[in-house]
């Protein structure tokens, strides 16, 4: 008898948190960059430094400064913010973004006339997008820095 | 006399950032000040960081791929990388094969093999070969990993699921917020609206309109979908292969679990792309989640929901 998927995962879920930020050496010996310093909180939305794309930092020389850039996907746009320093990105912060969720509801079924009502939602569940428009924004901020 | 209850109002907390190529957004409701609900935010967002660093394939460095040079050696790993592992493993087992996570070659192949952050192309230099989940290994007591032969786990269908359950952990704290990365999501309490959250249905044929709107306040809703990312070496075909044929998924264009835990929703969801409209119903069912399954033609069966 299969113990079922959703309580193999709960445990899974618990162990590991449990188990904290334990790693093995082999990992510690990999870790890479980790994501730099927090902006302070804006009103509405709030930044949190981005993962910085390393490859380009590395072999790239920018004019010192901050600059600006924004990226559009069919999910919605991102703006974000560059901090140069020493001719290095030193961080990525995601200024805004904004996800454009629908506004119709499609009727899919009878029964969901009601939902369509109030057709407000907080979030909306699909399948994996990429997150080229960040890179997208990133590139046009560091256009502007070269 | 009583202390009087300084009320401060509750207050939408908004958080993006990028991790596992995606886009993470949390959200918070809550009247405590912006600093401890950015704080606690952080350090959820951290095990992002973390299960990606020891999870992806798309860095050689990477406490999975670290396995490729270790074949036939049973090797002690993380807890982390166990549980995802075994989990991956038991998802394997319970379809027959049609979810496997020994596809990375396969996928490294179709042209799934640029790192996000980097642009970086990787190659694991594993041959796609008819391996499958019968060629890993696991041992709880030892908390050891062993693979028969040369092969890339591809974790990214209960990865993420699971950095999203350790951040819900993280954030248990507040009673009302939720998480989503990517599109997968897990809602907890009430929004600022005071009531259940309301979570939309992407359609799969219809950009920017919803399936359906559910009303969730405690649960994970996760989509699989063959909508967004398309192979660039395969005339842009889907990114869910069948374990058991290595070829891209056609019978459904989406599929939504909602589960208690996104690492079961988000698995879950891939695997019944897999198995199609019949038996991925009725495996959802078996299992005890709610499921939609959306076809091309955009006609859909439901299950629990």
């Amino acid at each position: 008898m299969h113990r079922g998927l959703v309580a193999l995962s709960a445990s899974a879920v618990a162990a590991v948190y449990l188990a904290g930020f334990v790693r093995t050496s082999a990992v510690d010996a990999s870790l890479g960059q980790t994501a730099a310093a927090v902006q302070a909180p804006a009103a509405r939305a709030i930044a949190i430094a981005a993962p910085l794309p390393t490859a380009t930092s590395a072999t790239v020389g920018y004019k010192d400064g901050t600059y600006t850039g924004q990226g559009s996907s069919r999910r919605g746009n991102v703006w974000v913010s560059v901090d140069v320093q020493s001719g290095r990105i030193a961080r990525v912060t995601i200024t805004k973004s904004t996800l454009q969720y629908p506004v119709r509801d499609i009727a899919g079924l009878p029964d969901e006339v009601v939902q369509r009502q109030s057709s407000r939602v907080d979030t909306v569940s699909r399948a994996t997008y990429s997150s080229q428009a960040f890179r997208d924004a990133v590139q046009q901020a560091l256009s502007r820095a070269g | 006399m009583a202390a009087r209850m300084v009320t401060r109002p509750r207050v939408r907390h908004d958080f993006t950032v990028v991790a596992m190529d995606t886009l993470v957004n949390v959200q918070v409701v809550s009247d405590q000040p912006a600093s401890l609900v950015e704080a606690t935010v952080r350090r959820g967002l951290e095990w992002f960081d973390l299960v990606e660093r020891v999870c992806t394939r798309f860095d050689p460095r990477s406490e999975v791929m670290q396995l490729i040079d270790r074949v036939g050696r049973a090797t002690k790993v993380s807890p982390l990388l166990f549980e995802v592992v075994t989990f991956a493993l038991s998802l394997a087992e319970q379809t027959d094969g049609a979810f496997d996570p020994t596809v990375g070659a396969a996928m490294e192949q179709l042209g799934f093999d640029t790192h996000y952050r980097t642009g970086e192309k990787v190659h694991s230099d594993v041959a796609p070969g008819p391996t499958s989940f019968h060629d890993v290994a696991i041992d709880r007591r030892h908390r050891a990993v062993t693979l028969r032969r040369r092969l890339v786990l591809d974790l990214n269908a209960v990865s993420k699921g699971l950095a999203i359950d350790l951040a819900a952990r993280e954030l248990e704290a507040y009673p009302d917020f939720f998480i989503e990365a990517g599109g997968d999501v897990c809602v907890r309490g009430h929004s600022a609206a005071g009531e259940p959250w309301h979570v939309g249905i992407q359609h799969p044929r219809a950009d920017g309109l919803l399936t359906r709107t559910l009303q969730q306040t405690r649960a994970a809703i996760c989509t699989s979908g063959d909508y967004e990312r398309r192979a660039p070496n395969a005339n842009g075909s889907g990114h869910i292969l069948d374990g058991r044929t290595r070829q891209a998924v056609s019978d459904l264009a989406s599929v939504t679990v909602v589960a208690p835990t996104a690492m079961a929703a988000d698995g879950l969801s891939t695997a019944a792309m897999v198995l199609g409209r019949e038996r991925g119903l009725r495996f959802l069912e078996e299992q005890g989640v709610g499921g939609l399954l959306v076809a091309p033609d955009g006609s859909s069966v439901s299950v629990n929901l």
